[in-house]
């Protein structure tokens, strides 16, 4: 885990924990399953109160706090609704990898609409792949899930995304075919 | 239409949202309270207990530290708090109570912007949580409630995001003199008692028979 010390917020010269940007990457990966800023600051403080109550440490904090957001909100979530859970044909995702989303562009307003209709577990994964960086299969690992389940996320928000906007394909308009 | 990558856009999107300094602030004074326990020590290195903790998170307690922690942790719940008490009073205790429960933030057992729901949620309590005629944020600031306590008696918790949208905590709890000491009565003319607790600005009245503590960050200017 990273340590970084505090020096610009003023506080004494002592190894932080989780540092002040790794606290705000976590709040931000709460406010991706969330929706909403209070929520993902009580789902961060709940995760970080049952890490610290943990006898033994993680070897990667930051995706073991993550992996405890993500089930405390899976237990409350599917305590007010159904999540679902639907898996596409594996052989009919082969073109849906999250490549096909590095191929679209779209605008902030577009984006806002279609953010509205992305469902928690979407929102997560659009967290997941962009701003952590990861590819299909470490959303995968990351999430404990069939890498199925999570081409199928790929192609319900990439159809949600081409429904809702005027979006260029990139690659397409290059002449570039896709790769899975 | 400006168009960017999908990828930058979702990025900037997330990066626009941060933690408020304070939201951060308490994380980190909790974060590093735990690694003091494990970093302060000064008996011996032992290199077992070295080894074990030079894993990335070095916060956790080792056995022999625990029962070190234990011995202090109980001098401290039954030594330090008679003498602390002895010399803060009773609205200051209160103030830091509601402090620290305030930076706690709890998540809330109802969500609910309806001062009648919420009534009818603490249904357990022996009173009437109500609004306060000096409390100045409405139902429209209002996001829900918890079950709570002040100086060991239930209480309720009511949260609200105040114009700046920084939350603002009100405490209610049937009033007891025998318990809480005379507190200003607003009923009676009185004007309620302003403290600073934890950087926090705590305000505290009684009203038709109910103490009310508010907690909220005093903005500047």
């Amino acid at each position: 885990m990273t340590k970084d010390h505090l020096s610009d917020r003023n506080k004494p010269e002592k190894p932080a924990l989780f540092s002040a940007d790794e606290l705000n990457r976590l709040y931000r990966y709460g406010l991706s399953l969330t929706g909403e800023r209070d929520r993902a600051y009580d789902l961060l403080q709940t995760a970080l109160e049952k890490y610290l109550r943990q006898s033994q440490a993680p070897a990667n904090a930051m995706r073991y706090v993550r992996k405890i957001m993500h089930n405390q909100f899976i237990d409350d979530y599917r305590q007010q609704r159904h999540i679902t859970t639907v898996e596409l044909d594996e052989q009919a995702l082969l073109d849906f990898d999250v490549r096909t989303l590095e191929q679209m562009v779209i605008d902030e307003q577009t984006l806002d609409q279609v953010w509205r209709l992305l469902d928690p577990l979407e929102r997560e994964l659009m967290y997941l792949w962009a701003v952590e960086g990861f590819t299909a299969q470490q959303i995968a690992t990351e999430l404990e899930q069939p890498r199925g389940s999570v081409l199928s996320r790929i192609h319900r928000i990439r159809k949600k995304l081409t429904t809702a906007m005027p979006m260029h394909d990139v690659r397409s308009e290059r002449g570039e075919k896709h790769e899975s | 239409m400006n168009h960017k990558p999908l990828r930058e856009c979702v990025t900037q999107r997330f990066e626009k949202e941060s933690l408020t300094p304070e939201q951060l602030d308490c994380l980190q004074e909790r974060l590093l309270q735990a690694d003091l326990i494990d970093t302060d020590s000064t008996t011996g290195p032992d290199m077992s207990t070295c080894a074990q903790s030079s894993t990335p998170a070095t916060w956790f307690v080792s056995k022999r530290y625990a029962m070190l922690l234990v011995a202090v942790a109980l001098f401290a719940v039954l030594a330090l708090p008679r003498i602390w008490i002895q010399n803060i009073s009773l609205p200051e205790r209160i103030a830091q109570e509601v402090a620290r429960n305030h930076l706690k933030m709890k998540p809330l057992e109802l969500e609910s912007s309806s001062m009648a729901e919420i009534a009818h949620y603490f249904a357990q309590l022996d009173f009437n949580p109500i609004h306060s005629q000096v409390f100045p944020l409405g139902e429209d600031r209002l996001l829900g409630g918890r079950y709570c306590s002040i100086q060991g008696i239930t209480a309720a918790q009511l949260r609200y995001l105040d114009e700046q949208a920084q939350p603002v905590t009100l405490y209610e709890t049937a009033y007891d003199p025998r318990v809480f000491s005379a507190l200003p009565d607003i009923d009676k003319g009185e004007k309620p008692l302003v403290l600073y607790a934890k950087g926090l600005k705590m305000t505290i009245w009684v009203e038709k028979d109910l103490l009310f503590v508010s907690a909220q960050t005093e903005h500047g200017g």
